[in-house]
């Protein structure tokens, strides 16, 4: 599963995937560029339609084919069994992944690649227990394949539009005290 | 104004590609050497270097859980480095770190504690017995964690206090030991969530043990000394 935003200045960008697990300790990796700093927030939706318990990570800026590990979070708020995942970043422009496990399979490294995790086979149901072997939540309840994501994207101070507009309004003053000059001089001359 | 509008364009896009990625870390492989935490002693010479496993485990529920970090060797063994330029493989090693965290990820205590051989050691100190030996043992004594803002952790350092064994010799004061290259945001996460039970990490660790002054100045001074004496052997035997 593969997705790109490109946050544009000035303009919010939005980018959703979805998919499914075989096993427990599977992951799927959801890439994603921004052209300019970014608030980024990625939260799943899945859990809240009977999907499993799942850990979010992000990774980047990829310089090359490697990036760190930047934020993970496993669930929004536990305490009301809100157990989707939800991670809010201020982020440089870059590209970034997602990486969407279940929830516990933590990435191992400090960075990527290599993609190795905690966890391997069908870890829940040897952990956890329920009556389906796998997809198991930490409270033995039987959960779903599926997972989905939201990715949104606001620049966030658009900089370069700022130092932009700075500029022009200093050449335009240094423009018009030139011509004011100039008409002064002609004033003199003529 | 028509000469500024023109060049507006160009402005933009020459600051979006200029624009650098401040404040994020480069990815791995970290150097131990160059790890910094405040509060915990720099990484140095003569140390103890190994690959460990990581194993982070909870019990107890709510305000009252704790949780266990237990770092050990891997297959790969464990090396002792006197200096940049040498170092020595520890045979029958066995590396042992264990600390206690509260609920909240607060340190509360822990030790270390490296066994092993050092056959044909020659360097400086006095080489250890045969067989096994403590090659070093300390309680750890402060905790902490690079959370320098925009970077992305790489390291947990322990200060190390209350020494002994074989490589005591060489230490003066409180040093440390620093566990790193593994997911250290994930592991901190981790102390917070209540769903854990157990979960292990593959990562290095660094323990330092530095040579005090004294005895580097020992060791140079009788260096110096046969020197000085096979010089003039050899001069009286011209």
């Amino acid at each position: 599963m593969a997705g790109t935003l490109l946050a544009m200045a000035n303009e919010a960008s939005a980018l959703t995937a979805s998919g499914n697990f075989v096993l427990d300790a599977d992951y799927t990796i959801v890439p994603f560029s921004l052209l300019v700093g970014s608030t980024v927030t990625i939260e799943t939706t899945s859990y809240a339609n009977g999907g499993f318990d799942p850990l979010l990570t992000l990774v980047g800026p990829f310089s090359g084919p490697s990036g760190s590990v930047i934020a993970e979070n496993d669930d929004k708020d536990f305490i009301n069994n809100i157990l989707d995942s939800f991670i809010s970043i201020d982020l440089s422009a870059g590209n970034y992944e997602v990486v969407i496990t279940q929830s516990l399979n933590q990435l191992n490294g400090a960075s990527v690649p290599p993609y190795t995790f905690t966890k391997t086979g069908n870890f829940t149901g040897t952990e956890y227990g329920c009556s389906q072997g796998s997809f198991c939540n930490y409270s033995g309840e039987n959960r779903g394949t599926n997972w989905s994501l939201n990715i949104t994207a606001v620049p966030t101070v658009a900089e370069p539009e700022t130092l932009a507009l700075m500029g022009l309004g200093l050449t335009g003053l240094f423009l018009s005290r030139r011509g004011k000059k100039d008409s002064l001089r002609k004033g003199v001359l003529a | 104004m028509k000469f500024a509008s023109y060049l507006l364009p160009l402005w933009v896009a020459a600051l979006l590609v200029a624009m650098p990625n401040i404040g994020q870390a480069s990815p791995v492989p970290v150097d131990p050497y160059e790890i910094e935490i405040d509060g915990i002693p720099a990484p140095g010479y003569p140390s103890f270097q190994n690959a460990v496993s990581i194993t982070q485990s909870r019990s107890g529920t709510g305000a009252s859980a704790t949780t266990l970090l237990v770092a050990t060797h891997t297959a790969s063994g464990i090396t002792f480095r006197p200096n940049a330029n040498s170092s020595y493989a520890i045979l029958n090693p066995s590396f042992l770190l264990s600390a206690s965290f509260d609920s909240e990820g607060a340190f509360i205590s822990g030790s270390v504690s490296i066994n092993g051989e050092l056959p044909g050691y020659n360097g400086p100190g006095i080489a250890p017995p045969a067989g096994l030996t403590n090659l070093y043992l300390a309680n750890l004594s402060d905790f902490g964690f690079d959370k320098v803002n925009g970077k992305t952790p790489v390291a947990l350092g322990f200060k190390t206090d209350n020494f002994s064994g074989w490589a005591a010799q060489f230490q003066s004061g409180p040093e440390s030991v620093y566990l790193y290259d593994f997911n250290v945001v994930g592991f901190m996460n981790s102390f917070k969530n209540p769903k854990l039970r157990t979960t292990t990490f593959s990562g290095s660790a660094i323990t330092t043990v530095p040579v005090p002054g004294a005895v580097w100045l020992f060791g140079s001074s009788v260096g110096l000394l046969l020197a000085g004496l096979s010089r003039r052997t050899a001069v009286s035997l011209a």
